[in-house]
């Protein structure tokens, strides 16, 4: 299909173009275990007080570390990279080329840069996730696999939407850059399951929302709390979000055009 | 043959918000912006058939590149209609979007950190080019723009001519039929220009696309098109002919002489503008041409004499002075 | 500056957690104590950090190269009325929210006079420190253009050794030992004890001999990496 082919395109560009820097994967490998190395010296100073955080032992926290790693490549080499050039692109015009492409705007402004380093993370935490589930003892069944393919996929899709959210904001505010800053280190919070913090907090710091439905979820579903409830909404806060944010880019467009309101 | 750009009162108007210095402004600014309505485009029309090069001429913020904008769908017009191709630009639709191409000197929208050819692959996954079409079109641009080892390097390490090379090739891969230029041969030497504008005129004559050119130079506009439009203020302030504006909006000549004797004194003969090099230039009535020069050349030992047109810059000058045709 | 709401919250209801599970302590901390810790935790994480050191190495390469030649030491001082001017800024947001967490948490600490004063000059000299340990490692930039590992495994270390992630209480034994022989403690936990109120009097003196020792073994090793830096500079050119 059209689009398959537009985005096996552009990664394979990217990726021809990051293989001539070599240095950069051993960089990016340092700073991938250095990053697990804290981790788990957090969750190991954690547990050398206690043997449960808010219900959650010691090798289920490490499950929230994997996935929390996992995503964090996955944002770290798809979002991330396209989300900050988006403010770029508006703010000094490069979108003009984007919108007189015969090709639609969303999808080429969310595939256009790769950073392919980046996705050691997502080995890491494949590593690290395997790790501690198979000394879960109780193991992971198709179906729990499968689950968690699913909530994952819509963590990454609700978190993906956020950014995008994020960025389309800089069609009318220049300042992109403070609120990329912020949303990023906001991705700490999900080192820890969302559970941790009272429930009022939790509906109340909207920014917990995608870290929730994107790590704690997926989680779940590797360590048997998932819900047939949690699932529907993982399902149904991706296609709102989704949805909502297509919008909002529209909306962005609409105004960069000069479209009367 | 019905009209590839059709223009009819097309408007726009910019709402700003405007805010006067001071303190107490700033402070009533938080509550209450002032708005101010900005024409930029102004009922204007006018009609291109396929395959003209029309150049777009004006003073920044005549209305210029909104008016290329607007055609080329990026803005969506206030008031009034265009037709590109039968299209509404602003629609955007895919149909449109893949026969049109934009071209803008001051930026660049081929990936910095890669060869050129690379992201020539990308356009043809992007405007869904026929393989055997788009080698053939690569080839021939590599070709004629001697462009063999540029498109292997990076682009950022290429100089800004070779840029523009391989930007313009690169925009014109998908053979569009309409093409919007900005300001394409901005910052570059004269024979890039020259190169660049060969390009364009031989890819005209080749496909029978149709060019709108918004350039300064008046090199651009002089050596690709025969028609001009004049937009100044919003508005058309001419529309016809190159060789028309210049004959319709002077009076005058110029007359450049090289005396044999550079210490002579000529003010005598006329209305000098430019003294220097041992040249000097008169600035003569047409009507009185034939005389002047009949005088200069039996009165003073001349080693060179011409008649020239003034150059375009002075007529559009003198037409934006003016303000308008009557 | 949100980053550090952020992080401060993050620990703060981990810590809670963890205490409350423990039946209501830790590391020697009560729950309601462990909340006094992250919510003063931003007060002087706000006041004592400086910029990046990725902000450093730019400063230090945009300033006019032939004057750090020229003189004993970098003009280090000359952006401090912006960064102070930016602390204050930041400070309107740490306030509210601080008070916000207090409302919410119910912290508990001590006011201890003696130790409000005496955490003036520690502040002072816990940022000092910070920056001169910054701006060596900032220097660093002159022999290796990949900074970022550097950098990283500089804040993990701190992340922990500080004070930073837990109160150093709930470290184990060798880790605590550790703590006290690196610079990080002085920069952060000990000002933090000091406002907290947990702090006795030879426990102050010896933190301030601290900050002092190390700021002193820091200038030092400054002055050296400048010169070595400047030499650097010269021999490969503008």
């Amino acid at each position: 299909m059209h689009y398959l082919r537009l985005i096996r395109t552009y990664v394979r560009l990217s990726a021809l173009n990051e293989l001539q820097y070599r240095a950069n994967l051993l960089v990016q490998m340092f700073n991938s275990v250095l990053g697990l190395g804290i981790g788990l010296a957090g969750l190991a100073l954690v547990f050398s007080q206690t043997d449960s955080l808010a219900g959650w032992g010691p090798l289920e926290l490490l499950v929230v570390v994997g996935v929390h790693t996992l995503l964090g490549g996955v944002i770290k080499s798809v979002i991330q990279p396209n989300m900050y050039q988006i403010a770029e692109g508006v703010q000094e015009g490069h979108l003009d080329y984007i919108l007189t492409k015969p090709e639609d705007s969303q999808l080429l402004v969310s595939i256009t840069r790769f950073e392919l380093w980046r996705l050691v993370d997502v080995f890491v935490g494949l590593g690290v996730l395997i790790f501690a589930v198979t000394r879960l003892g109780e193991g992971i069944g198709l179906g729990e696999a499968a689950a968690f393919s699913v909530v994952l996929l819509c963590g990454g899709l609700i978190f993906y939407s956020f950014w995008l959210a994020i960025a389309t904001t800089s069609f009318w505010v220049v300042r992109t850059w403070s609120m990329y800053e912020m949303f990023d280190r906001l991705y700490q919070a999900g080192r820890w399951p969302v559970g941790i913090y009272p429930s009022w907090l939790r509906l109340g710091l909207t920014f917990l929302v995608p870290v929730a439905f994107a790590v704690t979820v997926p989680a779940e579903a590797l360590t048997a709390r998932l819900t047939p409830l949690y699932l529907g909404l993982a399902l149904g806060m991706a296609a709102l979000t989704l949805v909502a944010t297509r919008w909002f880019w529209h909306v962005g467009l609409r105004h960069y055009s000069g479209a009367s309101a | 043959m019905s009209a590839a750009v059709s223009v009819h009162d097309l408007s726009k108007t910019y709402i700003v918000h405007e805010r006067s210095s001071g303190v107490r402004a700033a402070v009533r600014g938080i509550f209450r912006r002032e708005k101010k309505e900005v024409k930029a485009v102004q009922a204007i029309n006018f009609e291109i058939q396929p395959g003209e090069i029309v150049g777009f001429l004006g003073p920044n913020g005549a209305g210029k590149t909104t008016t290329l904008k607007m055609l080329s769908g990026l803005l969506y017009p206030t008031g009034g209609e265009a037709r590109v191709l039968g299209h509404l630009p602003h629609l955007r639709e895919r149909q449109y979007l893949r026969q049109i191409t934009l071209v803008t000197g001051q930026r660049n929208q081929l990936i910095w950190d890669i060869p050129a050819a690379d992201s020539y692959d990308l356009f043809q996954a992007i405007y869904e080019i026929d393989p055997a079409l788009y080698k053939r079109t690569v080839d021939e641009f590599v070709e004629i723009l001697d462009m063999k080892d540029l498109v292997r390097k990076p682009v950022r390490n290429l100089s800004l001519g070779e840029r523009m090379k391989v930007e313009i090739a690169g925009s014109m891969l998908h053979h569009p039929r309409v093409l919007f230029l900005d300001e394409p041969t901005l910052g570059l030497d004269v024979p890039m220009q020259r190169r660049i504008r060969k390009f364009i005129a031989e890819y005209n004559q080749r496909e029978g696309a149709t060019v709108l050119l918004s350039s300064h130079y008046m090199a651009d506009v002089e050596a690709l098109c025969r028609r001009v439009i004049v937009i100044h203020q919003g508005g058309i302030l001419f529309d016809g002919d190159l060789s028309a504006l210049a004959a319709r909006f002077t009076s005058h000549k110029k007359v450049i002489v090289k005396p044999a004797d550079q210490s002579l004194d000529l003010s005598g003969y006329g209305e000098i503008v430019e003294s220097e090099l041992g040249s000097v230039s008169f600035r003569v009535p047409k009507s009185e041409v034939p005389g002047m020069t009949a005088r200069l050349l039996a009165e003073v030992p001349i080693v060179d004499l011409a008649v020239e047109d003034p150059p375009i810059e002075d007529v559009i000058d003198v037409v934006f002075a003016k303000g308008a045709i009557d | 500056m949100v980053g550090l709401l952020v992080e401060s919250l993050i620990y703060l209801v981990v810590w809670t957690t963890v205490s409350e599970a423990r039946g209501g302590e830790v590391g020697g901390f009560s729950t309601d104590e462990i909340a006094g810790y992250f919510i003063a935790w931003m007060f002087v994480r706000n006041v004592t950090t400086g910029w990046s050191p990725y902000a450093m190495e730019w400063r230090i390469r945009r300033g006019d190269f032939n004057s750090l030649l020229l003189r004993p030491v970098h003009p280090i001082f000359a952006d401090t009325s912006e960064m102070l001017a930016s602390k204050a800024v930041a400070m309107i947001t740490v306030v509210p929210a601080m008070i916000a967490l207090a409302l919410v948490f119910k912290p508990r600490f001590e006011l201890v006079p003696w130790s409000l004063l005496a955490l003036i000059p520690a502040l002072v000299l816990a940022f000092v420190l910070r920056y001169v340990l910054m701006y060596v490692l900032a220097l660093t930039a002159f022999w290796t253009t990949r900074l970022g590992g550097l950098f990283e495994l500089w804040y993990g270390v701190e992340f922990f050794f500080s004070g930073r992630v837990a109160p150093l209480t709930v470290l184990p034994e060798w880790a605590q030992q550790v703590a006290n022989l690196l610079p990080f403690k002085w920069m952060f936990y000990f000002p933090l004890e000091l406002l907290l109120g947990r702090s006795q009097p030879d426990e102050m003196l010896f933190g301030f001999a601290m900050q002092v020792l190390w700021l002193t073994v820091m200038v030092l090793l400054m002055r050296f990496v400048w010169q070595r830096a400047a030499r650097r500079y010269a021999a490969v050119g503008g």
